[in-house]
């Protein structure tokens, strides 16, 4: 039985190749040598008909059997070669993670921006509304419906820009208070952020700044309301660890009247600069809204009470991120502004 | 205003430190700013007492003094020839020091040996110019025993600590020392300890010497007026010019230091007249006319009217009533008799002058803010008793008192239930009460009612929630708890522009720019940017600086300031937006967008951009996109600001069939202007775009339908045309879309081409037509014939064109 014997050592051999290959080229060159058309299966196969009829079908089962064997250990032996090949080109591959990245082009909203919003998002989720009024106003909304007498000094402690139109520009966002109460009825929980004018300037004060008006009316709003709300606000914005102060102070359309000061957050209250050396920081004025108000506004006597307060948005954004200029906020260098 | 410790301690009795005093005012609403602490700059120098004098045997200046310290007796040269045997002085002794550190030490003076140093003012660091020894007479000091041998700054009470306080403007009561002692007495309990007043006064009456009439009506309610003759005018003791040196007053004599003093003390301003320049020693309280002119002591000319409230003799103004004194009849060195003015007068018209001068002095401040009407006859007592002592001379008898309508404190009506309402707390009864009475207020009650009547010097209080805030006040801030309300829920308001301008931060800043925030403002050497008519400008009326005397009408000269800042700080890309108020006179929100520089520009793989006009085109149309608008562009002439090649009109429409709005502009800076910045590279290209946001309100309707998505593939053909240079890529896409063919899903310019082998004077163009059906797949057969459709239909339609294959 020769022919046995030779599928026999070609069995022998083509095994022992298939486990020798290292490549899947030398693998390749395997299955061409014995499966391709000129292999050496292929050419047994050829002669099968030199040997005698009756063997041909389990001569011609065997070789098949050998064939397929055979194209099973290659593909067998294919698979772990290129898995071994491919762990071995992924293991050379290397990057320098030192380079740096692509840098995507993302611009800043103003810190201005960003404390108003802030702001007004704690007391949106507290049921207060968003509200704008004119930067332009008359004397009637700027001061008088808001108590400030006429001929008194009080009119001093906000330094005016007048315009040539008889108008001028508002020195607080308090005349949003007068549009919306004469415009709606109570309950009012309205908040006004936007831009106020004073005519001074210096390190700490600008012609033009920012401020956060809010206020809240219905029947029966009082004293201990405003401190309630204000804490609240102050720790949102804050954090838990300030200590709050409220203490009497003065505004025409508003009596009571307080100033609300945090402990330093840039000395924890040790006394520094920034604080004068007392550990306190004066934050925001505030108020029960005075009757006088609610009269200019037209509402029915003793009907309503409600408080109102306002607070400087540069002064507390310095305050946050340790600016000490505030003039860098209109500056807009843009090496500042990326740094929010 | 300033308070100092030791002046305070003698008004009310209370066992606060300075900083606990600090504290306590400011939680009464008295703000206290600052605490300085006052400490003289000697050390180690007593008081001694002069036992003898003689010359010195060598030095015919010079006198040898044995001084005693208490202790010993020590042998000191001294230079100065003011002193006298049984002197107090203070005594530099060895080892002390000097204000200016100079170390004392024994010393041979000319053949005698010195064992110390009598001290002048300007030694001891108390006064600028020398005047001799310090003399420590009861009359220079105060003080009724000096203790022979102690420290001197604990004698004279040098030491001290001074307040400053932030006396609201509806508090003038709290601008004196006893304003001050009485919100302690009321926190306290203790009294206030009012100054003790006497004096002996002459035979001879004031009222024989001065005739008072009062001709302004309601501008002055009260004058009174004292004659003091005889007196000697000086320098002031030494006490009393430390004491106004400590609250920030120069000394100037004795009469005037006196008036100023008792202005500090009890917060009533008085003014002294040489009472023989007063001619026919008549005093008439009127206004001024027209013609007349007054030389103030500051020697201001200043001219008057009838809104200006004057003294004057029956010949001329002598005064600006409440404001200034006239030159004429300053108290001088010569002055022997005095006119000694108290006055109550109307604060607006006080303002008004102090205004119309510009003209703030310690009695304007005072007077405008509203004195206590009855306080006039009490200081002005006040200051006869201290200018007798300080001055001599003789006060005639009585006082000149005219009165008319002075104002009376209201009585006012307060429920308690209307205090807890406000409050949030029901405070007890008693001690309400306790409050007013603490106040001065007389109270009356009536069930749950009170009847109350602030003081003459509260002329603040004139209603009940006053009333409340004086109670909420006394009771303490810090008492009343922090609730939360119980609050009714309400619909909100619908808030488009927040919505909006919240959209467009987020949409802007993803874009790469950031947000600025330019002064609302506009300089005078930024108008010829921006072609609008001067008419149509808001000036301010008071700049703070002249040239910055406009409100914007546009966020364009802004921009580029930034801009051309940022280049100037070496920020080579500066790309930024801002949304802000313009005045045209009307108030419009406004998008302000500037762009210029390359980004990226030193990336190792990533090569920069450098931004263009089409840059800033794709900015605008993402923008509106995502705003659910549909952007047109147009061309625009005669827009002066941009170069007029590279400028266009924005349009927008809620949807692509509606009519167009105008909202903006936008293109590059007009290359003129960019070369007359202040920049290093005047060739640098700055593009800019203003949009109007107010109009653009109305537009958004914020619903946005749904396309369904197709699940079949695309097939992808492109048309390249070399047509007119001079015709727009959007005529070929205009043929396109007129066919109204579904199965087009875009159409995309790919690549825009001139220059060889391109004839002069025309362009390529590259479309890539994407095809697409919704419900099938395409076949290459009928994409082929649609294509070659749309192939001849833009032949026929485009002139010149030829369609490269």
């Amino acid at each position: 039985m020769p022919i046995q014997e030779d599928l026999q050592k070609i069995q022998q051999d083509v095994f022992a190749k298939i486990e020798e290959a290292g490549s899947s080229q030398q693998l390749e060159d395997i299955r061409i040598g014995y499966l391709g058309r000129k292999g050496i299966i292929t050419a047994l196969l050829q002669t099968i008909t030199t040997i005698p009829k009756e063997e041909r079908p389990k001569i011609g089962v065997e070789i098949n059997s050998l064939k397929n064997t055979i194209q099973q250990k290659i593909e067998e032996k294919l698979a772990q070669i290129q898995k071994s090949e491919q762990e071995k080109k992924i293991s050379e591959e290397y990057t320098d993670i030192t380079l740096p990245g692509i840098p995507q082009n993302i611009g800043h909203i103003h810190p201005i921006t960003q404390t108003m919003q802030e702001i007004s998002n704690i007391f949106i989720k507290l049921g207060f509304e968003v509200r704008e009024g004119p930067e332009i106003e008359s004397e009637y909304y700027n001061f008088d419906a808001l108590n400030f007498q006429k001929d008194h000094p009080s009119r001093d402690m906000q330094d005016t820009f007048f315009l040539d139109n008889n108008l001028l520009l508002r020195t607080h966002t308090s005349p949003v208070q007068i549009r919306v109460m004469k415009s709606e009825k109570p309950p009012l929980r309205i908040i006004a952020p936007g831009k106020v004018y004073r005519c001074d300037a210096d390190i700490s004060h600008s012609p033009m700044f920012h401020q956060v008006e809010g206020f809240m009316v219905d029947y029966d709003i009082n004293f201990s309301h405003l401190k309630g709300i204000l804490s609240g606000f102050l720790t949102q914005f804050f954090g838990r660890d300030i200590k709050i102060r409220f203490r009497p102070s003065y505004f025409p359309f508003t009596e009571p009247s307080a100033e609300i000061d945090i402990s330093c957050i840039l000395c924890h209250a040790k006394g520094c600069r920034v604080c004068k050396e007392s550990g306190w920081i004066e934050i925001l004025g505030a108020g029960m809204i005075h009757p006088n108000v609610f009269k200019a506004v037209g509402y029915p006597l003793d009907t309503f009470t409600g408080f109102a307060f306002g607070l400087g948005i540069e002064r507390i954004t310095m305050l946050k991120h340790g600016i000490n200029d505030i003039r860098m906020f209109f500056e807009n260098d843009i090496r500042f502004l990326k740094q929010f | 205003m300033k308070i100092t410790y030791n002046w305070l301690k003698e008004l009310v009795r209370f066992n606060y430190t300075p900083h606990e005093l600090a504290e306590q005012l400011t939680m009464l609403g008295l703000e206290v700013e600052l605490v300085i602490p006052v400490k003289p700059s000697f050390s180690k120098i007593i008081v001694g007492k002069i036992l003898e004098i003689k010359p010195h045997p060598n030095a015919g200046k010079l006198l040898i003094c044995k001084v005693t310290t208490g202790t010993e007796i020590l042998q000191i040269i001294c230079g100065a020839h003011n002193i006298s045997t049984g002197d107090l002085v203070p005594a530099a002794i060895n080892g002390s020091m000097l204000a200016d550190n100079t170390e004392i030490t024994v010393k041979n003076i000319l053949g005698v040996e010195s064992f110390g140093m009598l001290c002048s003012e300007k030694e001891l660091g108390l006064n600028d110019i020398s005047n001799g020894i310090l003399i420590l007479s009861n009359e220079n000091t105060n003080c009724k025993t000096l203790k022979i041998g102690a420290p001197l700054e604990k004698e004279l009470g040098l030491e001290d600590t001074i307040l400053d306080i932030n006396v609201t403007p509806n508090r003038p009561d709290a601008l004196s020392m006893i304003g001050i002692a009485r919100e302690i007495s009321c926190i306290t309990g203790n009294p206030v300890k009012f100054p003790k007043i006497y004096f002996v006064e002459d035979k001879a009456y004031t009222k024989e010497n001065i005739i008072v009439k009062l001709k302004a009506g309601k501008l002055c309610p009260r004058y009174t007026a004292r004659v003091i003759k005889n007196l000697k005018i000086k320098a002031s003791p030494f006490w009393l010019r430390y004491r106004l040196g400590l609250l920030g007053l120069r000394p100037v004599n004795n009469v005037v230091d006196i008036t100023n003093l008792v202005m500090l003390e009890l917060g009533q301003p008085l003014h002294a007249f040489d009472y023989k320049k007063i001619e026919n020693a008549v005093i008439i309280i009127r206004q001024g006319n027209e013609e007349e002119k007054i030389l103030t002591i500051d020697n201001e000319s200043r001219i008057l009217d009838k809104d200006v409230l004057v003294i004057a003799s029956d010949k001329k103004p002598i005064a600006i009533a409440g404001v200034m004194g006239g030159k004429e009849t300053e108290v001088t060195s010569n002055t022997t008799d005095i006119l000694l003015e108290s006055a109550y007068f109307e604060p607006t018209s006080i303002r008004r002058t102090s205004k119309k001068y510009g003209l703030t002095s310690e009695s304007s401040y005072r007077f405008e803010r509203a004195t206590d009407p009855q306080l006039p006859p009490a200081a002005s007592n006040r200051a006869v008793q201290l200018i007798l002592k300080t001055a001599g001379g003789i006060a005639l008898k009585g006082i000149v008192d005219y009165k008319k309508d002075i104002p009376k404190p209201p009585l006012i009506k307060l429920e308690q239930s209307f205090c807890s309402r406000i409050i949030g707390i029901d405070i007890p009864f008693p001690k309400i009460e306790s409050i007013f009475k603490g106040l001065q207020c007389s109270v009356k009650k009536q069930r749950n009612t009170f009847f109350v009547k602030p003081p003459s010097w509260r002329r603040d209080i004139t209603n009940r929630i006053d009333l409340i805030e004086e109670i909420t006040r006394i009771f303490g801030y810090i008492k009343i708890p922090s609730l939360m309300p119980i609050a009714k829920v309400k619909a909100p308001a619908i808030d488009l522009l927040t919505k909006i301008t919240n959209k467009i931060y987020h949409l802007l800043t993803g874009m790469g720019l950031n947000e600025i925030i330019t002064y609302s403002f506009i300089n005078q050497k930024d108008i010829p940017i921006l072609n609008i008519p001067i008419q149509k400008y808001t000036r301010l009326v008071n700049p703070v600086d002249k040239d910055v005397c406009a409100m914007r009408p546009s966020l364009i000269p802004g921009i580029i300031n930034t801009i051309v800042y940022n280049f100037n700080m070496g920020n080579d890309s500066v790309h930024i937006f801002e949304i802000g108020r313009c005045f045209m006179p009307d108030e419009k929100l406004r998008l302000g967008i500037g762009i210029s520089g390359s980004i990226n520009n030193l990336h190792w793989q990533k090569k920069g951009i450098t931004p263009d006009f089409y840059y800033l085109k794709g900015i605008i149309e993402e923008l509106f996109y995502n705003l659910n608008l549909f952007p047109a562009f147009s061309y625009k002439k005669g827009a002066e600001t941009f170069h007029p090649g590279k400028v266009c009109k924005i349009s927008v429409s809620p949807s692509p069939d509606n009519g167009r709005v105008d909202v903006g502009i936008f293109g590059e800076l007009h290359p003129q202007i960019t070369a007359k910045l202040d920049i290093k590279d005047p060739s640098r290209q700055i593009y800019l775009a203003e949009i109007e946001l107010t109009s653009l309100l109305g537009l958004i309707t914020g619903k946005r339908k749904f396309q369904t998505l197709s699940k079949f593939p695309s097939i992808r053909r492109d048309i390249s045309i070399i047509l007119d240079s001079k015709l727009e890529s959007y005529d070929i896409i205009r043929i396109i879309r007129e066919m109204d063919l579904d199965i087009i899903e875009s159409v995309d310019i790919f690549d825009v081409y001139s220059g060889h082998p391109i004839p002069e004077g025309k362009k390529s163009i590259a479309y890539a037509i994407t095809y697409r059906h919704k419900e099938r797949t395409l076949t290459d057969e009928e994409v082929e014939n649609i294509h070659s459709t749309i192939r001849h239909k833009i032949l026929e339609h485009v002139p010149n064109a030829d369609i490269r294959e």
